[in-house]
């Protein structure tokens, strides 16, 4: 099991190895010149020359590669061009809005798509089945800025029971933590469904019915524990993809996350903040996977790692 | 046995199977009621792709003088702009109907260079294990790590805002998930009979990967497509509505919808409609995906 | 090209406007705008404002962008500034000042008294501090030094020295703590309201030096003004009433009146007008250049809205420049064809009536402004022309294909696809590229743009401010299309160190007509602020020059909002 976990770290270090690479490639990609951004529209090309050599950027790629990791390894994610402040603290005032907003938004969809995945099971096959389904199908089909829109034009304006985007408490939450669930909720409805239908054919829940257990009783005790272990499975690496998936929420709902900072970033060719923002969402992916991982082999007996 | 001839045991049935799986195929189909309506969307979707010119009332890029009014805001829907006018004077229904267009390359084509990838890359992966393996799936690992869209669209922020861009950026980053699938299933047929003989009888190795192993896990990749096209014509529609999609007059949903939310309050027909429009489009990839899905799962065999 | 586009384009520019040496400071505001009231003002109160745009510098000399330009004046001040809405100018720390007959030294007398919020005293180093910072002290990347070198004298000489430690500029110099002294290499009629930019403002650079450049343009500010920023972080700022401010109105009350104003960074501006609908906020007033083009026909058909309205002219031209240096604009006929073929009328209502048709670089509010053009430049849309010239310029309709470039916000997108379609009408076809600001620059400014919408936003109400524009030296940073006329030139240098307003005005039509005939830019139009202020607002006015005037602006009672 030990040397499991082991080879698991390992492979996560070379991914995140390629993560590096990938987001220093991206940022060298960048059309704008960064040194002209600092140094104004009025500034010299002496000037820029020389805050270009101040940045490092006249040295071979390799160099500045390797100069970028040594900084990495500091924690050291350079200064933003734009904000004339360090990335870290950027990303720090950022942080825990965009967790917050993330958390609300699995929470939403873990709310709206499991009681829907309990439903359509035992109602497999009926009409209520399909209608239900349908419906959580439009919701995934559904453009989250659009749907957000609407929301906040008629339950943020036209009747004003929710604030009008913004970041803020529980009220600011709520829009946003609709939008999204109603949007990823057939995800989990659709696996809960399946694993339900699957531990239904069991024998023990056979037996559990033949004893004459409610149907209530069944379902809560025998069957909802076991089908919903791949639902958390996969509830654990969502969270990890939802702190950078939130970009358009945020964007629709004017909450000033992580998000919002590297769209705006990407659009002010703002480099280190890009490759900041980008390696952290990438980060938190690898973690979380790696975590899902990890507890997965001392929950599931199941799993060899060999 | 020449090589030809295996391949056709390869198949593993004879004519009276396929005719009684193909049965059973429809018979299934006539108990997912929803694959359907999904593909009956789909159809109507690809009708209206190719009969544009027919289907448009005028042309898509014509900026009509009187489909503005004195103040500069669009009017509403007439009977000459069924659907109103957008914001410099065009037909919105004219743009809807061309509009299909984009949705469906940005569907089928991004989905296919990320089914080209990611499917060779699966095939390798799983057919030689090993070392070829683990670097294949640590690279997959890595694309996957990355929030798609936003890797997207710093991608086509590089690359430039079009058409060919999006499609590349958006074809280039999704493969992750399919070639860990195909991998998957590569890995469980590989020890099957009909592949080992094929090896015995010296079958080149792309002849096993692409006629031998390929035919037999098409289902699950048929299936993980459909989703993916449906996922795609969303990821287009986000990305234009952060302003890097599709670039104008070329009409695309995505497009068209960051153009009207800026006037939502007063000409909703500019959101609403390419919103609607969309939200169709992708219900029924998504019907169609998920109904096969049903369909070729085992499991639902015994129903 | 939004608004928004509009104010970032402001890079450059300079003013002449004659010397109006309007008297000294008595500090006093113009409340013209919304009624005042029978009360008088009231003080108290706090008010919210939404802005789309990030704040990204807040050293006063580094701010140069709009969402900046509203918080930096309100925190630091300058030696002179405009008196209220008129060009006048007038004394700020300055209590008086005059200027030697030769137009070449410029003597200042501070306020004596003034302090820093941390209790420094303001003196003639917290200028001379300033100077050097703008001028690149401690390598601080000024945009605002190229207003000040080459006509300070020794301000090049200090620019280029490596090692700045222990200089100074020779030209700027206090012979007593609150006397400044600053010398020009040659009269310059504009210097004045080059002093009233916020580039030129007090810093105490002992606080500066213990935080470090970094931390005082990012998040420590610290000034003389009449508010102190008690907040800045993601969500926006919140100014707070400097209470011991030495400004005090005409009545003698002191200001600011209000206790707080708390600016939200809001980026979807469709949000922000809801907001005001709403009554959450104050204004929609210059840190969000005005009503969003697409509310403001919600704004003009509701009644309750129609009376917040307030339109001023806001001195800021578009147009679309053509690359006279390489590419098919080399061919005037082919320029000539582009001056008839562009619906300018279109393009005005398309802005919702934010901005009106334009037909020369100038703006109307600005001396020099051409009334009545000679009719060969006086160029109108007219398609059968624009075709019959593009066939003598040698191409076959279909024939040429360009790239037109923009910047992606605000109301550019939907005027590119106006020009395009009318660019097909005539035969040419026309590519979209749309660029971020910052990529739209670094292409734009190293002139490598074919064909591109630009626009000037004036820094001083003058006309050099617009027509150095089309100065050789100028290209390709600022004249982007690389125009080159040597008599244009001529007339420029002229233009520019002439002190007799009839014969810059002379030389400005000169000009006009010139440029018009070489034909390096379609004019596009002139543009309007077009502001909503709710009617519990009063003081407002708008300044020329300077963001929203926060610190005359009072409220009713019973409006106080905390957002």
């Amino acid at each position: 099991m030990l040397s499991y976990i082991v080879r698991r770290l390992g492979g996560a270090l070379v991914v995140l190895f390629g993560i590096s690479v990938v987001t220093f490639i991206l940022a060298y990609a960048v059309p704008s010149d960064p040194a002209r951004m600092i140094a104004g529209p009025k500034a010299s090309m002496a000037t820029v020359l020389a805050i270009r050599h101040q940045l490092g950027l006249d040295r071979p790629l390799y160099v500045q590669y390797g100069a970028y990791i040594w900084r990495l390894l500091h924690l050291n994610l350079g200064m933003s061009y734009v904000y004339n402040l360090p990335v870290t603290t950027l990303i720090g005032q950022r942080f825990l809005p965009t967790a917050t907003l993330a958390l609300s938004a699995w929470i939403a969809e873990l709310v709206i798509g499991i009681p829907l995945g309990i439903y359509t099971a035992r109602r497999a096959r009926k009409l209520s089945d399909y209608i239900v389904s349908i419906l959580a199908l439009i919701g995934i089909s559904l453009l989250i800025p659009w749907l957000g829109i609407v929301l906040l034009y008629w339950l943020g304006f036209k009747i004003p029971i929710f604030p009008l985007g913004g970041a803020g408490g529980i009220s600011h939450l709520i829009l946003p933590a609709l939008t999204y669930g109603i949007t990823g909720a057939a995800a989990y409805t659709r696996l809960l469904k399946s694993s339900m239908l699957e531990v239904l054919k069991q024998d023990y829940v056979r037996t559990a019915r033949a004893k004459g257990a409610t149907e209530s009783r069944v379902i809560n005790r025998h069957v909802l524990r076991n089908a919903l272990i791949p639902v958390i499975t996969y509830g654990g690496i969502d969270i990890g993809y939802l702190l950078g998936g939130v970009v358009l929420l945020e964007v629709t709902f004017n909450w000033n996350g992580l998000g919002i900072l590297a769209y705006n970033a990407i659009s002010e060719s703002d480099i280190p903040v890009i490759m900041g923002t980008v390696l952290l969402t990438a980060l938190l992916v690898v973690l979380f996977n790696l975590l899902v991982d990890i507890v997965y082999v001392f929950v599931d007996p199941r799993i060899r790692y060999g | 046995m020449s090589v030809q001839n295996a391949s056709a045991a390869i198949g593993g049935a004879s004519k009276s199977q396929k005719k009684s799986r193909g049965a059973l195929f429809w018979k299934s189909v006539r108990k997912f009621p929803m694959v359907y309506v999904g593909g009956l969307i789909v159809f109507l979707l690809v009708i209206c792709a190719v009969f544009a010119p027919v289907l448009a009332l005028h042309n898509p890029i014509t900026q009509y003088q009187n489909g503005l009014h004195m103040d500069g805001t669009p009017v509403g829907p007439s009977k000459f702009f069924p659907f109103g006018a957008d914001d410099v004077g065009r037909d919105v229904y004219s743009r809807l109907i061309y509009g299909s267009r984009v949705s469906l390359i940005v569907g089928f084509v991004a989905t296919a260079i990320s089914l080209l990838i990611g499917t060779t890359l699966g095939l390798i992966s799983g057919y030689f294990g090993g070392f070829i393996d683990t670097v294949i799936m640590r690279i997959t690992d890595t694309i996957l790590a990355f929030p798609f869209l936003l890797f997207a669209l710093a991608l086509v922020t590089i690359l430039g805002s079009s058409l060919t861009n999006v499609l590349i950026a958006i074809g280039i980053l999704g493969w992750g998930v399919m070639a860990r699938v195909v991998r998957g299933q590569v890995l469980s047929v590989k020890e099957f009979e009909y592949v080992q003989a094929a090896r015995a009888l010296g079958a080149s190795t792309p002849r096993i990967l692409f006629r031998v192993i390929l035919p037999n896990i098409l289902g699950p990749i048929i299936v993980l497509a459909t989703l993916a096209v449906s996922q795609n014509i969303l990821v287009e529609a986000g990305l234009s509505f952060l302003g890097v999609g599709v670039q104008p007059p070329t009409p695309s949903w995505g497009n068209m919808i960051y153009a009207g939310v800026q006037d939502y309050q007063f000409a909703p027909w500019l959101m609403v409609y390419p919103g609607v429009a969309l939200l169709l489009a992708v219900l029924g990839f998504n019907l169609l995906g998920d109904g096969l899905r049903d369909i070729l799962d085992p499991r639902n065999a015994t129903h | 090209m939004s608004s928004k586009l509009k104010k970032s384009l402001a890079w450059v520019a300079v003013t002449l406007m004659g010397f109006s040496l309007a008297g000294c400071g008595q500090g006093g505001g113009n409340t013209t705008g919304t009624s005042t009231g029978a009360t008088g003002p009231i003080e108290g109160g706090s008010i919210v404002l939404d802005t789309d745009s990030n704040f990204k510098d807040f050293d006063p000399a580094l701010a140069y962008f709009t969402t900046d330009t509203e918080v930096v004046p309100q925190v630091y001040e300058q030696l002179v500034t405009y008196q209220g809405s008129s060009t006048d100018i007038i004394g700020d720390l300055a209590e008086s000042y005059n200027v030697s007959k030769d137009g070449k030294t410029y003597t200042f007398h501070l306020r004596k008294g003034v302090k820093f919020t941390n209790g420094d005293a303001m003196t003639a180093q917290s200028f001379i501090d300033e100077f050097e910072r703008v001028l690149g002290k401690g390598g601080v990347n000024s945009p605002g030094e190229g207003f000040i070198d080459p006509i300070v004298v020794g301000s090049t000489a200090y620019h280029n020295l490596k090692n700045k430690t222990g200089q100074h500029v020779s030209g700027i110099t206090a012979p007593d703590p609150y006397t400044l002294k600053i010398q020009l290499t040659q009269p310059e009629a504009y210097f004045l309201e080059v002093m009233a930019m916020p580039f030129f403002s007090a810093v105490d650079q002992k606080f500066i030096t213990k935080v470090g450049n970094a931390a005082f343009d990012s998040s420590q500010m610290m000034g003389t003004g009449p508010f102190v920023a008690s907040q800045i972080n993601a969500n926006g700022v919140v100014l707070k009433k400097n209470t011991s401010y030495w400004g005090k109105d005409k009545s003698g009350n002191a200001l600011p009146y209000l206790d707080q104003v708390k600016i939200r960074i809001n980026k979807n501006d469709q949000v922000d007008a809801l907001n005001f609908q709403q009554g959450q906020t104050a204004m929609l007033a210059w840190v969000i250049n005005g009503i969003p083009s697409a509310s403001l026909p919600t704004f003009r058909t509701n009644p309750n809205l129609k009376k917040t309205i307030q339109t001023f002219p806001e001195n800021a031209n578009y147009y679309l420049g053509m690359n006279v240096k390489t590419g098919p604009f080399t061919n005037q006929k082919l320029r000539l064809a582009m001056e008839y073929a562009i619906n300018k009328t279109k393009l005005a209502q398309l802005s919702s009536g934010k901005d009106t048709p334009a037909n020369q670089d100038i703006p109307p509010g600005i001396p020099g402004y051409v009334k009545n053009l000679p009719a060969d430049v006086n160029y109108t849309y007219n398609p059968a022309k624009a075709r019959q010239l593009l066939a003598e310029a040698g191409y076959k309709p279909g024939q040429l294909t360009v790239t037109l470039t923009s910047q992606n916000s605000g109301l550019a997108p939907t005027w590119d696809q106006s020009i395009q379609y009318d660019l097909q009408q005539v035969g040419i076809n026309c590519k979209i590229n749309m660029l971020n600001n910052n990529t739209f620059y670094t292409e734009g400014m190293t002139g490598s743009l074919t064909l591109f919408i630009g626009g000037w936003y004036q820094d001083f109400p003058d006309p050099y401010d617009f027509l150095m524009l089309l100065e050789t030296d100028q290209a390709p940073a600022n004249n982007m299309t690389w125009y080159s006329n040597p008599q244009v030139d001529a007339w420029l240098k002229q233009l520019q160190t002439s002190t007799n307003p009839q014969q810059r005005i002379q030389l400005s039509k000169q000009i006009t007509v010139q440029f018009l005939k070489d034909a390096p830019w379609v004019p596009l139009c002139f543009s309007n602020a077009v502001y909503a202020i709710q009617p519990w607002v009063h003081g407002y006015y708008f300044s020329p020059a300077l963001g929203d005037p926060l610190q005359y602006i009072w409220i009713d009672k019973g409006h106080s909002q905390t957002g």
